[in-house]
C-alpha cells in the first residue's frame, strides 16, 4: 500500500479518533495527522505548505498593502476623523495638516517598495532568487526605506507631531537596514550560485 | 583568467564532434561550449579526467597559463 493510500484509508478510518491517526514509518517514528494538514488533493497526493504556497502568500499580502497604500492617498486628508481617538499622540488632527507633505513622501516611498517588492516576488516564484536585478530590487527597496528616514527626520525637527514622526523613522530606518543586510546576502549568494554555474 | 582552455583545438586535431564529447563525458553541450569559450570559472577534477580520456591526451594540453592575459 503507497503512502496516500494509506492516508486515505486512515483518514476514512472512522474507528479511530482525528486525534490518533498517527502513521508509524518504522519502530522509532511516526507521522502525526493533524487534522488539515495532511488534507489530500486531487491527486490522492498529500498536500503540505511549500515554499510556491508561501510567494504566493507573500504577494497576496503585498498587493493587500499596495492597495491599502494607494486607497489611502485620497483618504489621508480625513485620516484625522478616521482614526482619531482621544488621547493618542498619533494622527493628532492638529498636527496632521502640516504633516501632509511628508506624509505623502512617505506614502510615496513606500508604494514604490511595494511596486518593487511584487516585481522581486514574481521572480522569486519563477525561481529566479540569486540574480543581479534582485539585488538592484533589494538596494532600491532599502533606499526607500532611508527615504523615509530622512523625510521623518526632516519632519520630526520641523512639524510639530515629533513622536509620530520619530516612530516612523526608527521603523523606516530600521527597515532600511534591514533590506541592506538581505542585499548583501543575496548578492554573495548570487556570486556564489555564478561560481557553481560556471563550474563544469 | 590567466588559465585558457585550448580544448577547441585539441577537438580539432582528434576530429572529436563537440556534440559526442559532450555525452561521452558526461556533460550537456551548453557546458561544454562554455568550456570551449572561456567563459568556465572551474573545472572538476572528474570532468578533466573525463575529457582527457576522450581525447586521450595530457591536462597540460587542455588547459595552457599565458601570463598578462584576463579574461574576467
Amino acid at each position: 500500500m503507497d503512502f496516500s493510500a494509506l492516508l486515505t484509508s486512515l483518514r476514512n478510518d472512522k474507528n479511530i479518533p482525528n486525534g490518533r491517526k498517527n502513521i508509524l514509518i518504522n519502530d522509532m517514528s511516526y507521522v502525526m495527522m493533524e487534522p488539515g494538514t495532511w488534507e489530500l488533493d486531487e491527486r490522492g497526493e498529500a498536500m503540505r505548505w511549500s515554499p510556491e504556497k508561501s510567494v504566493r502568500l507573500s504577494e497576496a499580502v503585498t498587493w493587500v498593502a499596495l492597495v491599502c497604500a494607494i486607497v489611502s492617498i485620497p483618504l489621508l486628508p480625513f485620516l484625522p476623523r478616521i482614526l482619531y481617538l482621544p488621547g493618542t499622540l498619533l494622527f493628532d488632527s492638529r498636527y496632521l495638516t502640516e504633516a501632509f507633505v511628508p506624509l505623502y513622501l512617505c506614502l510615496a516611498c513606500g508604494v514604490v517598495a511595494l511596486v518593487i517588492l511584487l516585481f522581486l516576488l514574481r521572480d522569486i516564484g519563477r525561481g529566479e532568487v540569486f540574480t543581479q536585478s534582485n539585488v538592484t530590487r533589494l538596494r532600491v527597496i532599502s533606499w526607500c526605506g532611508f527615504a523615509i528616514l530622512v523625510v521623518c527626520v526632516a519632519a520630526a525637527i520641523l512639524v510639530s507631531a515629533r513622536p509620530t514622526f520619530i516612530l516612523l523613522a526608527a521603523a523606516a530606518g530600521f527597515l532600511g537596514l534591514l533590506m541592506r543586510v538581505i542585499k548583501n546576502v543575496i548578492d554573495a549568494a548570487r556570486l556564489l550560485k555564478e561560481d557553481a554555474d560556471y563550474t563544469i | 583568467m590567466a588559465i585558457t582552455v585550448n580544448l577547441d583545438v585539441v577537438m580539432a586535431t582528434r576530429h572529436m564532434p563537440a556534440g559526442e564529447l559532450a555525452a561521452r563525458v558526461g556533460i550537456t553541450p551548453a557546458n561544454l561550449s562554455v568550456l570551449k569559450n572561456n567563459k568556465a570559472k572551474a573545472i572538476r577534477f572528474s570532468t578533466l579526467e573525463a575529457l582527457c580520456r576522450e581525447l586521450d591526451c595530457q591536462p597540460g594540453d587542455i588547459l595552457e597559463y599565458e601570463e598578462g592575459i584576463d579574461n574576467e
